[in-house]
């Protein structure tokens, strides 16, 4: 029989019930306090930027995006995460976190689909795993921060 | 014929209520001290008019916040001292001022500025910030004089229906 294969991730905690996951080549760094500065005009969900070895990098709530509602945060955790923007380049966002991320195994047999009361990350989920007897959307991080998505909750800034 | 000359490097730096906003040079008429403004609310929502430009009528000049909110007279903030005045978008408009608590001439090639887009993310129809850069340890926004300018006509329009929305309302 063959042995089963597993594949390190990530898996993030936004809030509000939301977890999902992010591949162990696609979180760069937590950062445990950062100067935040708002952008004027901007959707609720991302009006907030860092600076980051120089460069600029948006802050997605991610609770915000999909349920709408922002939440006082007891921290000001953030994870930096890289993806492949095209074949030559890759570039970082932030995003808030309310706790650090853990480092998990997902098996190649855990794959499963999202639950009804996680429609809401049908949008962003490339696949799905059972992790503790909880199904974990796994993020497409280039189109979450595309701006082509249908954001479910499209609200300025006031 | 003479060409006109570009300076894509040059920017007026703006500060309102804390927020670094730089506008090209090329977008901008002149820059001007709020004591040569003819102050009074108006119904399209500016603090005043500015005649000197030579540019035919007054021009309306508009106060918005740090989070780019339209503010009425009695709201303005003692620290706005000047404004700029946008280049009109045509032949048909005028230009259009701004107040701000300070300016400063701003060449982002001397200052060795790097300037990214704004992340895509945050991208939204109305918003007239396209770009942002590190500035002595913030994030400033650059907004184009013609996309400042729609910016503001859209805030003086809203401001105008809810005028209107507001005497309708009183008449019944």
């Amino acid at each position: 029989m063959a042995e089963q294969e597993a594949t390190r991730a990530w898996l993030l905690d936004f809030g509000q019930g939301l977890r999902a996951a992010v591949g162990a080549h696609e979180m760069s760094h937590v950062l445990m306090e950062a100067d935040i500065f708002n952008i004027p005009r901007c959707p609720t969900y991302c009006n907030e930027v860092i600076v980051w070895e120089n460069e600029i990098l948006p802050v997605l709530d991610v609770g915000a995006l999909l349920t709408g509602r922002r939440i006082e945060r007891e921290n000001d955790l953030l994870g930096v995460a890289v993806y492949q923007l095209t074949d030559i380049y890759i570039t970082y966002v932030a995003m808030h976190l309310v706790d650090l991320p853990q480092s998990i195994y997902v098996e190649d047999d855990s794959a499963c689909p999202l639950s009804d009361y996680q429609d809401i990350w049908k949008p962003f989920a490339i696949s799905c795993f059972e992790h503790e007897e909880t199904p974990v959307p796994v993020i497409d991080l280039r189109f979450l921060f595309s701006g082509n998505a249908a954001m479910p909750t499209d609200i300025l800034t006031k | 014929m003479v060409a006109s000359v570009h300076h894509p490097e040059l920017y007026v730096h703006m500060v309102l209520d804390g927020l670094d906003l730089f506008i090209p040079q090329d977008d901008v008429l002149s820059v001007e001290i709020i004591a040569d403004l003819e102050v009074e609310q108006t119904e399209i929502g500016s603090i005043g008019w500015f005649g000197q430009h030579g540019h035919g009528d007054d021009a309306p000049v508009f106060c918005i916040t740090g989070s780019f909110e339209l503010l009425e007279l009695d709201e303005v903030p003692k620290s706005r001292e000047y404004f700029v005045l946008l280049k009109s978008l045509d032949d048909d408009t005028l230009p259009l001022g701004l107040t701000c608590d300070e300016l400063e001439d701003m060449n982002v090639q001397k200052e060795h500025l790097y300037i990214q887009p704004v992340p895509p993310i945050m991208r939204t129809p109305r918003s007239p910030i396209s770009e942002l850069l590190i500035y002595e340890g913030d994030v400033a926004c650059i907004s184009s004089g013609p996309d400042m300018s729609k910016y503001l006509i859209d805030l003086s329009e809203q401001y105008m229906d809810k005028v209107a929305a507001l005497a309708a309302a009183e008449m019944v």
